[in-house]
């Protein structure tokens, strides 16, 4: 119920893709879609706002399915046009992701060596981390945006705590006009250093899958 | 305190205009309602006392009512941005020692 009062609202409002005219050639098949809000407790339904093209109009012909859908050859996930989608990213071969580390922004991939700009004091060297808030995932033809993060189970992002560094010395000298005397300010900043180890993309979770499916 | 159930008895008041230019008074009473440096939010319950101090420096306060204080702490903890990770695993050397 909650979704067709979203499709409603988004018909009633037409959204303009302003940056898919870029991709010209598929440009008919690339509406930029939102994901649930990523909320703490997973057993609250989600709402999924369509920002773009209006959805099919014909109701799926199955019914909702009871067990775990198999993507992407389930019929209620064909007919919900961002979950189909989803998968379409999943085989893509190479994607990004923007994670927010501690309200940073990254944009990374699998292999990157990313050098945070700051200490990540409860970490050590070798642990393993799990990122959890990413605002995007996308790429060469899709790209999911999250409102404003993109839900923790339809992802994995794992990354390798490689270091923590700092960068060289660097003194800054203070004088003022017509004194001698000079002050000087240190400055030497740590660095965390992670490794971006993968980035998977999940089937769609059949709470999700179901939500969706069962709105319709 | 006589409490009824659902009402707001205590004001939020943030501090969004420094007191640097003010008058003497009008920084005495931004101390005396705790209000150190710009966008500090304190709790104090509704009162004519309050209400009377919030009036004479209303031009650098943004108020509201709320039914429940946050202390510091809370308050510190919600302007905080997610950490936006957790440990999924702990590497084997915990701590490398003279560093």
């Amino acid at each position: 119920m909650l979704l067709v009062r979203a499709i409603q609202r988004s018909l009633l409002r037409p959204q303009v893709i302003e940056t898919c005219s870029s991709f010209k050639t598929v440009s008919s098949i690339t509406p930029r879609f939102s994901l649930p809000i990523r909320s703490r407790t997973i057993a609250t339904t989600p709402h999924l706002r369509i920002s773009s093209a209006p959805p099919k109009t014909s109701a799926p012909t199955s019914p909702p399915p009871k067990t775990p859908p198999t993507v992407p050859s389930d019929p209620a996930l064909a007919a919900h046009e961002p979950l189909a989608l989803l998968t379409a990213l999943k085989v893509q071969p190479s994607k990004y992701i923007i994670v927010k580390i501690q309200g940073f922004s990254f944009l990374i991939t699998p292999g990157d060596k990313v050098v945070l700009p700051f200490l990540l004091k409860d970490v050590r060297v070798g642990d393993t981390l799990r990122l959890t808030h990413a605002t995007t995932i996308g790429s060469r033809d899709y790209t999911m945006n999250g409102n404003p993060y993109i839900d923790e189970r339809l992802f994995e992002c794992r990354a390798t705590f490689l270091e923590e560094t700092a960068e060289p010395l660097r003194k800054k000298e203070k004088k003022k006009r017509r004194t001698r005397r000079i002050k000087t300010v240190k400055s030497k900043h740590r660095y965390s250093v992670l490794r971006i180890k993968e980035l998977i993309i999940n089937d769609v979770p059949p709470a999700v899958a179901a939500a969706a499916g069962g709105s319709t | 305190m006589a409490s009824v159930a659902p009402k707001m008895s205590w004001f939020k008041i943030t501090l969004i205009r420094s007191g640097i230019g003010m008058t003497e008074r009008q920084n005495g009473v931004l101390k005396a309602l705790g209000l150190r440096h710009r966008m500090k939010t304190v709790y104090h319950p509704v009162s004519p006392d309050t209400a009377g101090m919030i009036m004479k420096v209303k031009e650098l306060l943004a108020v509201s009512e709320v039914d429940k204080p946050l202390t510091q702490a809370e308050t510190h903890a919600k302007r905080q941005p997610p950490k936006g990770y957790y440990i999924e695993k702990q590497g084997v050397v915990r701590d490398i020692g003279g560093l």
